[in-house]
């Protein structure tokens, strides 16, 4: 097993951006992709050749916690090598109807629930978060700047 | 293909786009309503708070149970899954006349 480091593409989407931008396979439609979190440990586990979040490795937070994923909401990918993109706003899980344990990792995929949602990219949190009951959970907007809200790099 | 779960409450078998009514019988917030007394004022902020409009996402494609969309009082667009337990909180919002 590879597994993955932060910021980092997992396997389906470095397949989905090299069949795009040399045009063996048309990109997929414009759309919203989603920012969901992980339990799994921050090293170890993440499996980088997971297609969807079904894969035995994501430990996504369960649903029954209020819990849902979010809207990413990128940039543009920003002129600049290596290209970056990253959430433009804070992202805010929550509230919390039952504690949904400590997360370790967003995962970005591409639709809002479901574990047929393929994996685009995982993205491993400067800190682990434990919500309680009741509460919100935030992450901050990006800068484009490494460790500060979600980015990622091809 | 979405499960649908079984229950009276509208909010169960709403469609996506659907508007309802975070609605709490002592105005508390959906968090502080779940914790079973007030927040502390940071989370009060983001909590989603009594009288405050959601839209149906979808059905989460694992449990059947609604996805709800709004914005905090951050203006920060939420999501957040509605479990059976608290479907009667949430009330039709009235078309304009």
């Amino acid at each position: 097993m590879s597994t993955i480091s932060a910021g980092q593409l997992f396997t389906y989407a470095e397949q989905q951006a090299l069949a795009a931008v040399f045009r063996k396979t048309q990109s997929p439609a414009a759309g919203s992709v989603y920012m969901g979190l992980s339990t799994a440990a921050a090293s170890g586990v993440l499996d980088n050749t997971a297609a969807t979040m079904a894969h035995a490795s994501i430990n996504e937070y369960a649903t029954a916690s209020g819990y849902a994923r979010q809207v990413y909401g990128p940039v543009a990918p920003t002129v600049a090598s290596p290209s970056v993109i990253y959430n433009t706003a804070v992202i805010t899980w929550g509230p919390f109807t039952s504690a949904p344990g400590t997360c370790v990792w967003g995962i970005c995929c591409d639709a809002a629930s479901g574990t047929a949602a393929n994996v685009i990219a995982a993205f491993l949190l400067s800190s682990t978060r434990t919500p309680s009951i009741g509460d919100s959970l935030q992450a901050a907007a990006g800068t484009g700047s490494a460790g500060v809200g979600f980015l990622c790099q091809v | 293909m979405p499960k649908s779960i079984k229950s009276d409450f509208p909010l169960a078998n709403a469609q996506p786009g659907d508007e309802f009514v975070y609605t709490h019988p002592e105005e508390a917030g959906y968090g502080a309503h779940a914790l079973g007394q007030p927040l502390t004022a940071e989370m009060t902020e983001l909590d989603l708070q009594h009288g405050m409009i959601v839209v149906v996402v979808e059905m989460d494609r694992e449990t059947g149970w609604p996805l709800v969309s709004w914005t905090d009082t951050q203006g920060i667009g939420r999501i957040t899954t509605v479990d059976p337990g608290n479907l009667a909180l949430f009330v039709p919002s009235e078309p304009a006349l």
